[in-house]
């Protein structure tokens, strides 16, 4: 079987901390699924995620995406979401869409215009205009727009209100297709859990579980809100 | 790939880039304003004024070099080591596109600088000197001619010095470009404090390059106290000289840089 991505003995440490944050983490996530990526904070997911999109490099270990290290080719496959805003404050909406469309050729400007259009945010407004929740929208849409086959999705939901973290989850779950793999790295998981179909739980750089949502449940007999509590515990 | 980044690039800048050399423009046309005001009234007093204005002038013109220098750094540190780095590291493109699509723009806007700085000093320092200052002797026919004399006893013509002037201009604005960015890329090492760090790089490359011109500079120096010395001749050479101490360092900056972002990414 061949997997979408792929990291082997994963090492990475920071300076000046004797702990890694990715302490030998071996992984292989295929095609065609949305996985939960849950832990504490502190766990590595944000590293891995970094590792995974060439913004980290790692101690030692290899990771794969499609077959690939890091670079060009990972990159024009991946359509991630970082925890913060990465957009030019001062470009408008609608030079943000022509900057994706230039860069990603999977991108579909129709989509990203219909997304923005029912929310009703003006193309023409400049980023820095709009409110915070706005702006992540903003670029959660873009993200969604891509037809990539692989999302990554780092904390898409922390802190919005509940009725935004609707909108984001039905955005998310409508705007991918079939065959690629949603990466969800989150620690709200109720919110989460209904569309989960496997679920990576990580702490202290480690691989604690990684099964499918529904195996969990019916195992362990509780949701995985329920689970991730017992597990970390404090 | 490395056009649509020339592009993006220099849509972000462009207004810097006006509003920056905007200052030089004013100064210059105020400048020739109080000039116009200053000729043919000699007095002690409007003498005095010409000095505080050359010295406000000249304050203005080290300004605006500084600023864009600046700014160029302020813009490759903000676009790929803030919060904007986590978009630009993971668009489908090689670091080395990266780097030189903000190189060859970040260039562009210092030639445009240091060119408007150049033409500023060329119709207000001239004349302040020839005709409202009357420094002894000095005419602008005599100016050019004593140059022209220069140029014909150094065995080199008009458009060879010219040409040697803009290649040199030219490497010295990559190098110099290239230099912010290596300091900026090795700023990253540090654990904490990463733009202070940056700075400190930035000092130790300056130091590095005033260093490494004094030793090749040597043998231009000891061309001073020949007998045969020509002022133009030890212009052209000591251009040539920079020239390829900064083409060399250049690269050095350059294959740091890249490198670095290559290899040594930490975004955290």
């Amino acid at each position: 079987m061949s997997y979408l991505l792929e990291t082997n003995t994963l090492y990475k440490y920071y300076e000046k901390k004797k702990t890694p944050a990715l302490n030998g983490l071996t992984l292989a996530i295929p095609q065609g699924r949305i996985i939960g990526l849950l832990g504490p904070n502190g766990s590595g997911k944000t590293t891995l995620i970094k590792l995974i999109n060439g913004l980290l490099t790692p101690t030692s270990g290899s990771l794969t995406i499609n077959g690939m290290p890091p670079g060009i080719e990972s990159k024009s496959v991946i359509s991630y979401l970082p925890e913060r805003t990465c957009l030019q404050s001062s470009m408008r909406v609608s030079e943000l869409v022509a900057f994706f469309a230039d860069f990603y050729q999977d991108f579909s400007v129709e989509k990203a215009y219909r997304m923005l259009a029912s929310l009703e945010i003006h193309p023409d407004a400049r980023l820095k205009t709009l409110s915070k929740g706005a702006r992540e929208k903003v670029q959660l849409i873009l993200v969604m727009s891509r037809n990539a086959r692989l999302y990554i999705l780092d904390e898409p939901i922390a802190g919005v209100d509940p009725a935004a973290r609707d909108y984001i989850l039905k955005t998310i779950i409508s705007n991918y297709q079939e065959d690629a793999t949603i990466l969800l790295s989150t620690h709200l998981i109720s919110d989460i859990e209904n569309i989960l179909d496997d679920v990576i739980l990580i702490k202290d750089g480690s691989i604690l579980l990684y099964a499918p949502a529904e195996q969990i449940r019916e195992q362990r007999g509780m949701s995985l809100d329920a689970y991730f509590r017992e597990v970390f515990a404090c | 790939m490395l056009k649509k980044l020339i592009k993006y690039e220099w849509k972000a800048v462009w207004k810097v880039l006006l509003i920056i050399n905007a200052f030089t423009v004013i100064t210059t046309i105020i400048g020739m304003l109080l000039l116009r005001t200053l000729e043919g009234n000699i007095s002690e007093v409007s003498r005095s004024s010409a000095i505080l204005l050359f010295a406000l002038y000249y304050i203005t013109i080290i300004g605006v070099s500084l600023a864009m220098t600046i700014y160029v750094g302020i813009r490759f540190y903000h676009n790929f080591y803030t919060d904007e780095g986590y978009l630009m590291h993971t668009l489908p493109v090689t670091k080395r596109q990266l780097v030189l699509s903000k190189l060859l723009v970040h260039s562009v806007c210092e030639w445009i600088t240091q060119l408007l700085v150049m033409i500023s000093l060329g119709i207000l320092l001239l004349p302040l000197m020839v005709e409202v200052l009357e420094v002894p002797g000095l005419t602008m026919s005599s100016l050019i001619s004593e140059w022209m004399d220069l140029i014909h006893d150094a065995s080199i013509s008009l458009p060879a010095f010219l040409a040697v002037t803009l290649v040199s201009a030219v490497i010295g604005t990559f190098s110099g470009t290239l230099a912010i960015y290596c300091a900026i890329v090795l700023g990253q090492t540090f654990h904490r404090h990463r733009v202070m760090g940056s700075i400190l790089c930035y000092i130790g490359i300056y130091c590095l390059i005033q260093s490494v011109t004094s030793v090749l500079m040597m043998p231009q120096m000891l061309y001073i106290q020949s007998t045969d010395f020509n002022p133009m001749s030890y212009l052209t050479n000591t251009i040539t000289t920079i020239s390829i101490a900064s083409l060399f360092l250049g690269i050095v900056w350059y294959c740091i840089t890249l490198y670095m972002m290559n290899k040594k990414l930490n975004l955290e």
